[in-house]
């Protein structure tokens, strides 16, 4: 028998590293043929180890086979070329050998990168590929990561595909400049990687470790780079060191999933907190406030016993709202000001939120009244809350609130 | 949604030294106030806040010193916000600092200006 969720990490790892590989062996231009060439090496792994078990060496193993495929297609090229379409020849490319060392995957892999955040593509379909070939994302994560759905995100990945294949050849030779100018989109990609991660959309265990540790990685060797201004990297970094603290101790309840202030402090990973507040003053060096270094700072405070902290933190989130809107911001903008200065007043402000299909919301309104002790209302909108659920913990979750809330309004 | 243009007048007080907490515990007033918008998701620009040194150009080429010698009041500052009306942009200075030390919020539509879309 063959572990099924080893075979998965192992294939999910290696996806983009072979195709960053072999795209700086085809020219960036056909990813088709990069993916086609995994995919097959993918399929004879799935043979070969069913039967004899996974290989010692399992990456070795998927790195060797890919190359011989390589070199098979470079052959049936060469037979078609020097005896079917000899007239029709051109010029090609001599090739050399291809080898897949760590060193040259780490190049591969910051320039694919760079290469798929062209700005001649748009954002979206930039992230579409960027997902799906450097973080080996299923069209489903991807959908969800974008909130977006299959049909849509299908369509952007064939055309974004095409679109790199026949009209845009893209740069592969970037300047400073260009690393400088694509930086932000990169950063939004590393970005979303945690989060899908740390909220999985699609996994019932909520969080993806593999995808935080992915995202993380990404962040650290990017921030080692000579190329560009690193500060909006580092305090990425220290963002995600310090989310990535409280892994422990959210994963640590009965139900799997436990809420911030329910969760067990001493079980928070103190290596990475101080990791966090290293990069965290690496990136403040920086004149320029990202909206990473905001984020970055608030999950700082998070990791604080301080009586003024929801003060900072409310500030912060004030702060970031004038950077970016999004709805995580503005609940949790609500929830800070809850803390930092009255229920009430929070309640007041989330009630002018327009997002009446987020179960979140509810759930947050839910948790507005329950700290201003007005239990009945809090019933009424964990139910609302239950009906938009659609995870089984989440709705298990809810139940749980549901239940106590019940309890606590009797007495 | 149509974009809307907050003007902030004040009376300006040149004597005014403000001390280092002072300013902070104002400029946390604004924060929150700005941060009750931008969680609306109707903040278009937080916009910056004017300096009281000024100089003033006139039709016939003559210059004068700052805004006041013509006006009891200045503006102080700007912010863009979205709305869907007039009255729901004006709804939105509600909690504004400027109107609790005796200042007003001026509101006004951005006109469009017939630019063609970009795509």
């Amino acid at each position: 028998m063959i572990d099924n969720q080893k075979l998965s990490d192992i294939f999910k790892t290696e996806y983009s590293n072979l195709i960053a590989v072999l795209s700086n062996y085809y020219g960036v231009n056909d990813l088709q043929l990069a993916e086609d060439i995994v995919s097959e090496t993918f399929v004879k792994a799935m043979k070969s180890w069913s039967h004899k078990g996974i290989p010692q060496y399992p990456r070795a193993w998927l790195r060797k086979v890919a190359q011989n495929l390589y070199f098979e297609g470079i052959r049936r090229q060469k037979i078609f070329d020097d005896k079917i379409s000899r007239e029709l020849k051109e010029d090609r490319l001599d090739f050399d050998t291809v080898d897949i060392t760590e060193k040259i995957i780490e190049d591969s892999q910051l320039r694919m990168i760079f290469v798929l955040c062209d700005p001649r593509l748009n954002r979206e379909s930039q992230l579409c590929i960027a997902l799906r070939i450097l973080c080996g994302f299923s069209t489903d994560e991807i959908s969800k990561a974008l909130l977006s759905n299959k049909e849509s995100i299908n369509k952007k990945l064939y055309r974004a595909k095409k679109t790199l294949k026949s009209q845009l050849s893209l740069q592969v030779e970037l300047m400073e400049e260009d690393y400088q100018e694509r930086l932000d989109n990169v950063l939004r990609v590393i970005y979303l990687l945690f989060n899908e991660g740390y909220y999985s959309s699609t996994i019932e265990e909520e969080i993806r470790h593999d995808l935080c540790w992915e995202a993380m990685r990404l962040g650290i060797f990017l921030s080692n780079q000579q190329h560009f201004q690193v500060y909006h990297v580092q305090a990425l970094v220290s963002l995600m060191c310090f989310h990535a603290s409280r892994f422990k101790a959210r994963l640590s309840g009965e139900s799997g999933n436990l809420l911030y202030d329910e969760q067990d402090k001493s079980q928070w990973d103190v290596a990475l907190i101080k990791k966090g507040r290293q990069y965290l003053n690496l990136a403040s060096r920086d004149q320029k406030v990202s909206k990473y270094h905001v984020e970055a700072t608030i999950a700082f405070w998070h990791t604080q016993e301080d009586e003024q902290k929801w003060e900072h933190i409310l500030m912060l989130y004030n702060k970031l709202l004038t950077i970016e809107y999004s709805p995580i911001i503005a609940m949790n903008h609500s929830y800070a000001l809850a803390k930092a200065q009255s229920p009430k007043l929070a309640i007041e402000a989330a009630l002018k939120l327009d997002l009446v299909d987020n179960v979140h919301y509810f759930c947050l309104m839910a948790e507005l009244y329950k700290m201003a002790n007005e239990s009945q209302q809090e019933v009424l909108y964990l139910n609302e809350a239950l009906k938009l659920a659609n995870k089984e913990n989440q709705k298990t979750l809810i139940q749980r609130k549901l239940e106590s809330a019940l309890l606590g309004g009797m007495w | 949604m149509k974009d809307f243009m907050m003007l902030f007048h004040s009376e300006p007080n040149p004597n005014m030294e403000p001390t280092p907490a002072e300013i902070e515990a104002e400029i946390k007033l604004w924060m929150d106030w700005i941060g009750g918008i931008g969680a609306q998701g109707k903040l278009k620009n937080p916009g910056e806040a004017l300096g009281f040194e000024g100089k003033t150009v006139h039709a016939d080429g003559s210059i004068t010193d700052g805004p006041y010698a013509e006006l009891k009041e200045i503006v102080g500052g700007f912010m863009l916000v979205s709305a869907d009306t007039l009255d729901e942009a004006v709804e939105l200075t509600k909690g504004c600092p400027a109107l609790s030390v005796g200042g007003k919020v001026e509101v006004r539509e951005i006109m469009p200006t017939g630019d063609l879309p970009n795509d």
